[in-house]
Formats: C-alpha cells, structure tokens, sequence
C-alpha cells in the first residue's frame, strides 16, 4: 500500500453515502427503470465474480494448488449454505494441511 | 417515538446474525490485511456495507490502486440509490436531516424489513438501522481481536481466507438460479481475459459492469426482484441473511 488508508476509508464513506443521501436530499424525484434497477442489484454478485477468479490461483503464485483445493472446498461447504465463517476456517485448514503434507 | 424505536430494533434482531458474521469475517481479514485495528474498525463504522468493504480488502492484498478501490465501492453500492429512494417515499413528514440520518446506515436488510413492517414511522427505521450498525461495528471489533490469537501457521494459510469470504457471500445467493451462476462465470471469464490487457484490479471493475450489463439481458426479472419480500420469506426457510444481496 503506497496510500493511507485513512484517505481510502474516506473515500469508500463518501462514495457509498451519496448513492444512500440522495434520494433524502431530491424526495419524489428520482425514477429508475426495471433495467437500471436490476443493472445495479446484478453488480455486487459479478463484483464478486470477478474478485474470486482468476485472482483466487495465485493465492500462492508458485503453488497454484493451494488456491485451487483451498477455494474447492470453500466454494463447496458455501453451496451448501454453511456461513461464510465456516468457509474461512475450512478454507484456511485445508491449506494449513497441504502447507504441512507438501 | 420509543415504542417505533424498539420494535425496529426487535424486528431486526434475526437480521443481526447475519451481519454479525460478516462483521466479524471482515475485521479478521482486514487486520490481515495490514490494516491497523483503528482503521477496521472506523471503516465498519464510516462505510457500513459489508460486500464493498470485502472487495477493498481483496483489491488491497491484489495491489490495486486507491483510485481502482474508491471507484470499485462506488459501483458496488451505487444499488443503495434504489432502496433509499424507496424507503424516502414512506417517510413523508420527515426533515431533511432526520432523512440524511435514516440514509446513513440504510443497508439491504434495513431496507427489506422497513419496506415489510406495516409501521412506516421514521424511528422504526432508525431503531432498525441501529441495531444492524451496532451488531455490525460491534463484531469487527470481535473480528480484530481474533486475529491476535492465531498461531504462525494459521497466518501463512490465510491468503485463501478472503476468497474463500467471497465465496461464503456470493455461493448461496446464485444457487437458487442457473442464470445467475451462468451469469457469475461468465463474469469471472471476462477478467480473466481482460487481465491479459489490462492491470488487475481495473479489470475487476470493468468485469463486474460488462457482467452486470449482460446480466440484464440475460437473468429473469423475478430472480433479481426489487420486491424485498421474496427475499425476506426466503430468509426465514434458511434462517439465513447472509450473501451478497445482504449488507
């Protein structure tokens, strides 16, 4: 990081606060259509897309198997609806496993 | 004004579950981050949206830039202009300020029980919004302390930890709906090929726009509602609210 991270959570404060006040400040005066509605509740599933892969195979660049097994099982235990905690834990226990195995 | 107050509060009680978890996935991996327990803690209490802070914690370990992180947030909860502006249409008789103070906390789950509630009061509102801040500052606060008692090989394994938090997040809400998982590799493909071209963590945001342009073409209407009320049933089967939608 070659930025405070001070500067980065007010910027992130900001960004999100106006999208949240604006429609407190313009009462009765903001229309969306279905399509821009549905546009901005579709992006934090493809933000979330698009974070994992391909970024989760060089969670060790030299090892691309720690992401791969590791994220395997996470993404198994989260379609099984176990909560994200659970995924974290079990994710990181079994890279602790290779780490040690390998 | 006290009884509105408290049966929000009381109305969001399940909801806090959910948020507590993910308050406390994120003050754990952004101590691993690097970030001091001060700064976790004011970001929980400043942004107060879960998924973005997530993402800047993810875009920080990729090297992003301030810029690419600032600008990832904003997209990511540009969502909220919806849901305000929906709950801004109930709250006749308001101020201007009590209105900006409703605003600030407003999150999906806030959204989705004042949308539910059949008492349109501003302090059922704010007695919801509260309770959702205060459990959700509250658990990053438990989050960083965690991190002080892990063991060293515990910390070398945890460069998969935040992954495997997208995954947590995004996982259970895509599962109800082939499209939306189609959607979410499809997605994940456009990075992939965009990073070849260009840095990081601006392909991630430009995947995540092109994703969710496609998406609307390509997802049904019924399965992105902006009706909070499918959601919420569906929560109660799963006694769950957690995912992406939520925070």
């Amino acid at each position: 990081m070659n930025y405070p991270i001070i500067l980065m959570i007010l910027g992130m404060a900001i960004v999100t606060y106006i999208p949240r006040a604006l429609p407190a400040a313009v009462i009765h005066r903001l229309k969306f259509s279905p399509k821009v509605e549905k546009f901005l509740r579709l992006i934090p599933y493809t933000a979330m897309a698009a974070l994992i892969f391909p970024g989760v195979i060089t969670v060790d660049a030299s090892r691309p198997e720690i992401g791969i097994v590791g994220g395997t099982v996470a993404g198994i235990l989260a379609w099984l609806r176990c909560p994200v905690i659970v995924c974290v834990v079990a994710a990181i226990a079994t890279d602790m496993l290779i780490y040690a195995a390998l | 004004m006290n009884r509105h107050f408290l049966s929000g509060m009381k109305a969001s009680i399940p909801a806090c579950l959910g948020v507590v978890v993910v308050g406390i996935s994120i003050g754990l991996l952004a101590m691993q981050a690097g970030l001091s327990r001060f700064e976790t803690i004011l970001m929980s209490a400043m942004v107060m949206a879960g998924s973005s802070q997530l993402m800047a914690i993810g875009m920080i370990t990729q090297g992003a830039s301030l810029y690419a992180i600032i600008l990832g947030t904003f997209f990511i909860n540009l969502r909220h202009v919806v849901m305000s502006s929906s709950v801004m249409q109930r709250l006749k008789g308001t101020t201007l300020l009590q209105r900006l103070v409703g605003a600030f906390a407003l999150c999906d789950e806030s959204f989705a029980i004042y949308s539910l509630s059949n008492d349109p009061s501003y302090y059922f509102l704010l007695g919801s919004n509260t309770a959702l801040y205060v459990s959700f500052v509250l658990s990053t606060f438990i989050g960083t302390l965690m991190t002080g008692l892990l063991p060293k090989i515990v910390v070398d394994s945890f460069g998969i930890a935040i992954y495997a938090a997208f995954l947590g997040l995004l996982l259970p809400s895509v599962r109800k709906s082939a499209q939306l998982v189609i959607l979410v590799v499809i997605t994940a493909l456009i990075n992939w090929f965009l990073q070849c071209f260009i840095p990081k963590s601006w392909s991630v945001i430009l995947a995540m726009i092109l994703g969710a342009f496609i998406g609307v073409f390509l997802v049904d209407d019924e399965t992105i509602s902006t009706e909070p009320s499918t959601d919420l049933k569906e929560e109660k089967e799963t006694e769950s609210s957690e995912g992406v939608g939520s925070i």
